[in-house]
């Protein structure tokens, strides 16, 4: 049986958020290893803000060691200090490796030191993605809620291409806007993922990523949204093959990449 | 026996369906073990003249409508909709209505749409109303539709208490502001093909259950906008016994139907 890995999941806040609870609903949908971030409650983040993120993710990977890998979560306008929290996650808690929200415009000059860093520990990049053209992000501010910082599919692209030695992870497909566009933007870059996460369950989704990007450039996430999650990988009308490396065998050469057995 | 309240045939003008004909959604819920399927035209929702749409349903589901079980789609703003209404029932044997307020420019609380409620009413017709056909967040750049207003439907509902509706593709939230506006109406169903409605962790669904009871919770898929795998597991995952279970995936439908065991 091949393993399933969420690429893609959070770590939220309690009262309505326990681990536990989440691990034990991650376990009956079979999820074998979780690749977590967790975010602050207001963005953009602040310095104790996102340490005090990371510090949970970091106690979460100590307690279920083989389970949960994280990510870390930084604001990179904060610039050295966010190198140095990132830098701290990788050397002293073995992050897999960087999640990046909406605190920062990816093509920002104050990304790259961090881009630098990951190539140095050969850890992959989760980006929130607004599947959007620029164009629209304005327009459609009021159904995505999304802030004017928020990276859309072709600029994490544009990103990938500078930065070749890096792979960066767009996340979730089904989190919401042009999926299609979203999908062919991501076509031809060798070093860049897409999960499969959110709410979206539109079918012809994952058909078309495997057509056009090839099943080994996608990675299964829920985004914790796990009925979705695996609705989608379920449902599509795709190789038994495609599917496994999908759920895991992707994911899991990113994790032996980061040097994490 | 599972039946999905929330299934479409016919073309959306802004991306391609799969399995959208009668024979290609039967197959499709043969794949996943859907028995019945209450179907209006996809088409009607962006037709000016939306008769045109059921007529093309009618036929096309003509000598295969053992399992798809047509609804109509009726725009009260639009000259004949009455006559319509008529002939759907007569010619086509519908069973209810789907009323789409946000693509055909009416408010569901208004004089024409109460008037076509009290109608459907007489005529012991259930009223399906998708909140939403696709993510608001995937518009396209020159049709922006936003879902229908929470308002309307509360007022809807208050207004015509002797009415059945269906409330199909809407969000935890916007449900359960409903709830908590009308609490003592019993004429109004939950259908779950929003996963908004997350149906895991935490568990929206589950919720809601819990306001409403499981007699109020319809289950329903957007097939074929949507992989039906997706709300069959947040049924599946409900904490609720296998009866309650039947009761959500086809039995409260088949009752407002009033379809033969």
């Amino acid at each position: 049986m091949n393993l399933i890995v969420d690429a893609h999941a959070h770590l939220w806040f309690a009262p309505s958020f326990s681990l536990e609870e989440f691990l034990k609903w991650t376990t009956k949908f079979g999820i074998d290893k979780l690749c977590v971030s967790k975010l602050t409650s207001t963005r953009p983040a602040s310095i104790s803000g996102f340490t005090e993120a990371n510090r949970d993710v970091a106690k979460a990977m100590k307690d279920h060691p083989g389970r949960i890998f994280g990510y870390c979560y930084v604001n990179p306008c904060y610039e050295e200090e966010a190198l140095k929290e990132f830098r701290r996650c990788l050397e002293e808690h073995s992050m897999l490796g960087l999640k990046l929200y909406t605190d920062c415009y990816c093509l920002d000059p104050r990304v790259s030191p961090l881009i630098e860093l990951a190539v140095e520990f050969r850890a992959p990049i989760l980006i929130h993605t607004a599947h959007l053209q620029r164009r629209y992000i304005g327009a459609l501010q009021p159904f995505h809620g999304n802030p004017p910082t928020v990276s859309t599919t072709e600029e994490i692209g544009e990103l990938a291409r500078r930065h070749p030695k890096v792979i960066f992870i767009a996340a979730h497909i089904g989190g919401g806007g042009d999926w299609e566009w979203g999908i062919k933007a991501l076509k031809q870059l060798g070093n860049i993922m897409l999960d499969t996460g959110g709410t979206g369950v539109d079918l012809g989704m994952i058909e078309m990523a495997v057509r056009e990007l090839g099943a080994e450039k996608i990675v299964f996430g829920t985004d914790n949204v796990l009925c979705a999650g695996f609705g989608k990988v379920y449902g599509a009308d795709i190789g038994d093959e495609d599917r496994e490396m999908i759920l895991g065998g992707n994911m899991m050469r990113l994790l032996q990449r980061r040097g994490i057995p | 026996m599972i039946l999905d309240v929330n299934a479409y045939l016919g073309q959306w003008s802004f991306r391609r369906l799969r399995y959208n004909t009668p024979k290609g959604l039967i197959k499709l819920m043969e794949k996943v073990k859907i028995d019945l399927a209450v179907v209006s035209s996809a088409s009607s929702v962006l037709y000016r003249n939306c008769q045109e749409g059921n007529l093309e349903l009618h036929e096309e589901i003509g000598g295969q409508g053992d399992r798809l079980i047509p609804f109509a789609c009726i725009n009260p703003n639009y000259a004949g909709w009455s006559e319509d209404l008529q002939y759907c029932v007569d010619e086509m044997g519908v069973r209810g209505l789907r009323l789409h307020p946000n693509y055909h420019d009416y408010d569901l609380s208004g004089e024409n749409a109460t008037a076509l409620i009290q109608e459907a009413t007489n005529r012991d017709l259930p009223i399906s109303v998708p909140v939403r056909m696709e993510d608001e967040r995937q518009s396209h750049w020159l049709v922006k539709v936003p879902g229908v207003p929470v308002h309307q439907i509360v007022e809807a509902i208050n207004r015509s208490p002797e009415a059945t509706f269906i409330l199909t593709y809407i969000h935890f939230q916007e449900a359960e502001q409903i709830i908590n506006a009308c609490p003592k109406r019993q004429n109004f169903f939950i259908e779950t093909t929003s996963h908004y409605l997350l149906g895991d962790y935490p568990n929206h669904l589950q919720m809601l259950i819990d306001k409403v009871g499981v007699h109020r919770i319809l289950f329903g898929s957007g097939m074929p906008f949507k992989y039906p795998q997706a709300a069959l597991l947040k049924v599946e995952f409900l904490q609720v016994s296998g009866e309650e279970k039947g009761k959500i995936l086809g039995e409260n439908v088949a009752k407002l139907l009033k379809l033969d065991p």
